[in-house]
């Protein structure tokens, strides 16, 4: 199965030339770093393959890597973001994973112009590490209160909430 | 099958509720025996208004089903409109976007009105010890009964239940008695140094 991900990712990288920046295979399967500003193109690319199109978004998440070194002792990455987009391709039957570095503070583009279900997915992301999208219709919690402060998956949230009445600070 | 009970004569079956308002009933005219009788009447219609948001709901419909089966005790109807229940069951982890729900219902119900938390997580947040859920629905709203468990058996529930259905057959004057545990709970929350999150009765969420 990976071959025909090989293939995309490879087509992908004569399409793109130097803004896929690595292409490597780990236990998720192929994944294709490019750089944040690059994602749409990565996307649109993958989406119009001519022989696996990824015409589909499975999910699109982000991992906080704060204090990543200090907890597990690998390698820290410069970033303090990572958005990971999970795209399928229902003809292929085959799964490539985007990724791309994000700096905090830094707005990533919305690709809901080119998955619809990237809405919800890039709301969560929003929801749970503040992320900002730009072109974003309709940007606001999902899952959370909306007067719910802060961003609870971002690994500065107090574990237990703000409130020291419920939760007495450790 | 056609065994009659003990002490009865043939064919009479023995009701012990009913012989109790039948009881009450011959002496209506001694004072006090009037609100006993209301009283009668009133604990064994208390109608459950079923708040589930968890698995401790799943155990509340072991509850109402054959085996347990709470209309043996008069709480026939369960209930999902908050106006035609008397007994809140709060069943579930409560999170903080539930808050002002469960705080809306609790105000729409009509007085008197009791309120059963069922399980841990409604006592205390129970295992979600975490940023989105209520520490404990008692931030919010009185709670009559706490029932331990995680789930709790339904007969933990059916009992206190019987034990709620013993204090309102104690009650003189009803309406006073609640408004008094209304209070006492404002003034436990101050005790233990919380205030009480009533604020999203108007509407503010602000400490939520
Ligand atoms: S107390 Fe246990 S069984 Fe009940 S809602 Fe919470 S986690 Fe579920």
């Amino acid at each position: 199965m990976s071959e025909l991900a090989q293939k995309a990712a490879g087509r992908l990288k004569s399409a793109l030339g130097k803004k896929v920046l690595e292409i490597l295979e780990d236990e998720r399967g192929v994944v294709v770093r490019v750089g944040a500003a690059d994602i749409l193109a990565a996307l649109s690319t993958l989406k119009a393959d001519g022989e696996t199109p990824f015409d589909m978004l499975s999910s699109a998440t982000a991992i906080d890597w704060l204090h990543w070194q200090e907890e597990t002792g690998l390698p820290q990455p410069k970033a303090r973001f990572s958005l990971i987009y999970n795209l399928y391709s229902i003809s292929g039957q085959t799964r490539i994973f985007v990724e791309a570095a994000l700096g905090d503070g830094q707005t990533a583009p919305s690709a809901v112009e080119l998955y619809a279900s990237a809405n919800w997915a890039e709301r969560e992301m929003f929801d749970m590490f503040g992320i900002k999208f730009s072109g974003h219709p309709d940007l606001r919690r999902i899952y959370l209160a909306d007067d719910f402060e802060g961003h609870p998956l971002r690994k500065d949230f107090p574990r237990h909430g703000r409130d020291p009445q419920d939760f007495p600070q450790e | 099958m056609n065994q009659t009970p003990p002490g009865n004569p043939a064919g009479q079956v023995s009701i012990a509720s009913l012989d109790e308002a039948v009881a009450l009933a011959k002496n209506l005219k001694e004072p006090g025996s009037i609100e006993q009788f209301v009283n009668w009447a009133r604990k064994h219609s208390l109608w459950p208004m079923p708040f589930g948001t968890a698995c401790c709901a799943i155990e509340f419909m072991g509850m109402v089903s054959s085996t347990v089966d709470i209309s043996r005790f008069g709480a026939e109807f369960v209930r999902f409109s908050p106006r035609q229940c008397d007994l809140m069951i709060v069943a579930g982890t409560i999170v903080s976007k539930m808050a002002p729900v469960l705080r809306k219902i609790y105000d729409q119900m009509a007085e008197p009105k009791w309120v059963i938390s069922m399980g841990s997580c409604s006592n205390t947040g129970g295992m979600f010890n975490t940023y989105s859920v209520l520490q404990g629905i008692d931030r919010i709203i009185p709670v009559d009964y706490y029932v331990p468990g995680c789930p709790p058996r339904p007969e933990a529930v059916v009992y206190a239940m019987l034990e709620l259905q013993k204090q309102i057959a104690k009650e003189t004057d009803i309406m006073k008695s609640r408004e008094h545990f209304r209070e006492a709970w404002v003034r436990g929350l101050k005790a233990r140094g919380q205030t009480p999150k009533s604020q999203i009765l108007h509407g503010k969420r602000e400490s939520l």
